[in-house]
């Protein structure tokens, strides 16, 4: 029978002794040591966090990628997920916060200056030849994500802001899609014709005044210069704004745009399932080229075409590197992860089951790989691209910290005017007050 | 050391686990949040001593009074109607329907699935534009129902509506309370001519009040955190145009969002704060409308 005493040693026993075992293997040589830091994928093995943002489809092919690397090179295994856009950068975000960046992210250029900022990618200059193999990469592509003489993201492919457009629909109202020469308008003119000809249920154009895409071309056109300055100031002024609101304001009145709980609702859920263009609900939307594709796969029964941008004379759209795979500075497996990215891009099954999804590829082999094989909407998003390729205006200023901000401050202004009846000029007011806080916060 | 001083010793030892996780776990982060909310933090850099600038931003900051207004909003609305319906039912219950153990189970369920990442994606899934409610409703005739959780003037009620369908858990705690009353109180009234109503709002109700009051202060409490569905049914930034912005969702977007964590603790002080100063109000009122039987004695 223990006594008192005894039993209280034996419980301390038990309870120190597990953490002198910790303390043991922290000490002794444990996997997880500093001088795994250079491992490439033949080397050793282990298991690479991945994140990206997109819908259904892309999640698809993006795994199938994902199984190729692994049966490639057996040791590596991945620990993926994915969500819609504006999730996605609250999710990164907070794992950043405590550390825990994935070591494999996918970036869009309005984020990258934030993180470059604050150290957080990896500077992946010195794997650009070997393993990621960049040799005839885009160079305009591969300069979009250099800051500062250094690479920070890798280019998933290339974009422009395009016109996308419900080919089959357009064709039953009798009427020919737009050229792209129009300006604001006479696209406006344009689309209360159709409108007159559509099925009951379907605007002719999708609210897009909440997105900051349009809303870039349109500043690019109107100012000749970029949505933000080099030193991390607003271009786009109270004039700007007042602008654009009152064109969909004017457009909302014509009475050919989604009503404003549909717009809020493509805001709430964006994905390619929830668009008003897959759910039948607009027959035209502004937006990235790449959609043209995810946009397809989810309507069987409509063919989706692209045409340029309208707003008339001032060229407002570039070719931007449409996403990027970035490394966490704290990643333990900088040599592979950089393997597995270069793999990505370049490796001729990888690049033939992503296909177009998230833009024209930038490195000339894989296009080249692409060309034989590709799916009719692939085929249109290439053209369309080639020949947008002498009809824009290359971006020179990368959006600053902040940039993700204005974005959010954008859809919320964008949208009370339609769902709780504020002025343009009111909407506009507090949009630049909110762009003045975020850009300066 | 004598047997008491080891005894006492002992004792300190067995409670050093709990202990370890009160300070390094509760109290001590607490501590830390109180001061990080006088510095500007990004927890990439070292916090930068402010002052009370963050308190100060806070009260110029109208997406911040807005999410308050949001937030008293739904406390307000919330709570009672919860009450409300957990009263009565529990009142019903109590006649003794012949599956009443049935009956208290299912209203039960909806507490036990709570406001869940599972139940506000069904929720946003029924009150969509295209919803289940909505189809329900156009096939009784309503031909345009609004969109509810996209119309900035009915999404926050749809919020409200989740809350209340939690009712079960208050409803259980009414039916216990209701069962403790003596019968014979029932009885002596029955035998001086109330009524059904009447024995309701004059034995029931006053006899339940330490019950109520409890309850009200524990749904006040969690009505004044809610976040989960705030955030699933709305994406994340208090969509529609910032009409479901509950004071929770603005600060994990401004901490974890825009990593203004200094700026995120002040307010996560300030909600401490009025959650303390209403819950003491409400005790300080208790004093004229609770009635305990035994003190009266």
């Amino acid at each position: 029978m223990l006594t008192r005493r005894e039993f209280t040693a034996a419980g301390l026993g038990l309870v120190a002794s597990p953490s002198l075992l910790a303390l043991l293997d922290a000490c002794g040589g444990g996997s997880s040591a500093p001088a795994a830091r250079q491992t490439g994928p033949e080397a050793s093995g282990g298991k690479l966090q991945i994140a990206w943002w997109g819908g259904s489809d892309r999640a698809k092919r993006t795994q199938q990628v994902l199984d190729l690397f692994t049966r490639k090179y057996p040791k590596w295994s991945f620990d993926s997920s994915f969500t819609g856009f504006n999730a996605y950068w609250d999710k990164i975000n907070t794992q950043a916060a405590g550390g825990a960046l994935p070591d494999i992210i996918q970036m869009d250029m309005r984020y990258i200056g934030q993180f470059t900022q604050r150290s957080q990618l990896l500077d992946l200059t010195k794997y650009a030849d070997a393993e990621l193999n960049l040799g005839d990469f885009d160079r305009g592509q591969r300069e979009q994500a250099t800051i500062n003489g250094k690479l920070f993201g890798v280019s998933l492919g290339g974009n422009t802001q395009s016109l996308l457009y419900n080919q089959s629909v357009i064709q039953q109202a009798g009427m020919q899609p737009p050229t792209g020469k129009e300006s604001w308008e006479e696209f406006g003119s344009y689309c209360k014709q159709l409108q007159a000809k559509l099925p009951a249920g379907m605007a002719a154009l999708d609210d897009c005044s909440w997105d900051i895409t349009p809303f870039e071309v349109f500043v690019r056109q109107r100012t000749k210069k970029e949505l933000y300055t080099s030193d991390g100031k607003a271009v786009f002024t109270n004039g700007d704004a007042l602008a654009w609101f009152s064109l969909w304001q004017e457009y909302r009145s014509a009475g050919f745009i989604t009503p404003g709980t549909v717009a809020a609702a493509e805001n709430q859920q964006d994905t390619p399932d929830n668009s008003t263009i897959v759910l039948g609900k607009a027959a035209m939307r502004l937006q990235w080229s790449n959609f043209v594709g995810q946009y397809q796969v989810l309507m069987k029964n409509a063919s989706i075409g692209l045409a340029p941008h309208p707003g008339g004379a001032n060229i407002g759209t570039y070719i931007k590197v449409s996403q990027a795979f970035s490394l966490s500075a704290k990643t333990q497996y900088p040599q592979a992860a950089a393997a597995f990215i270069g793999f990505f891009v370049t490796d001729p099954d990888a690049v033939t089951v992503l296909g177009l999804d998230r833009g024209v590829p930038a490195s000339a082999k894989a296009r080249t790989t692409l060309a034989p094989n590709m799916t009719p909407a692939d085929k249109v998003q290439l053209d369309f691209v080639n020949a947008q390729v002498k009809n824009n205006r290359a971006k020179t200023v990368l959006d600053p910290t902040g940039a993700g901000e204005v974005q959010k401050a954008m859809a919320r202004n964008a949208l009370s005017i339609p769902l709780t009846k504020v002025s343009p000029a009111a909407a506009a007011e507090k949009f630049m007050s909110e762009v003045t806080k975020a850009l300066t916060a | 050391m004598s047997e008491a001083a080891r005894e006492g010793l002992a004792a300190y030892l067995f409670l050093l686990p709990w202990l370890i996780g009160l300070f390094g776990l509760t109290l001590g982060p607490m501590v830390a949040s109180l001061l990080l909310s006088f510095t500007h933090y990004d927890l990439l850099s070292p916090p930068r001593w402010v002052g009370l600038h963050n308190f100060q931003l806070l009260l110029s900051d109208d997406r911040y009074l807005h999410s308050v207004r949001v937030t008293f909003t739904y406390v307000v609305l919330e709570v009672p109607l919860k009450l409300a319906f957990a009263l009565l039912l529990a009142v019903v219950l109590n006649r003794g329907l012949r599956a009443v153990g049935l009956y208290r189970a299912l209203f039960y369920v909806p507490s036990l699935l709570g406001g869940s990442a599972a139940i506000a994606i069904l929720w946003r899934q029924i009150f969509g534009g295209d919803g289940m409610a909505n189809m329900i409703l156009t096939s009784l005739g309503w031909h345009h129902p609004p969109a509810w959780l996209q119309d900035p003037s009915y999404a926050l009620f749809t919020l409200v509506a989740l809350g209340v369908w939690q009712f079960g858990s208050p409803m259980v705690i009414f039916l216990a309370g209701i069962r403790q009353i003596p019968r014979e109180f029932y009885d002596a009234a029955r035998v001086d001519g109330a009524g059904r109503v009447s024995q309701f709002f004059r034995l029931t109700l006053p006899l339940l009040t330490p019950l109520i009051l409890f309850n009200f202060i524990l749904q006040m409490v969690y009505a004044f955190q809610t976040f989960t569905p705030a955030f699933l049914v709305s994406g994340g930034n208090g969509s529609p145009v910032d009409s479901t912005l509950f004071y929770t969702l603005y600060l994990y977007n401004e901490a974890f969002g825009n990593l203004h964590m200094g700026y995120g603790a002040a307010m996560a002080w300030i909600l401490l704060v009025v959650i303390a100063v209403s819950t003491a109000a409400v005790f300080a009122s208790s004093r004229y409308w609770v009635f305990y039987m035994e003190t009266e004695r």
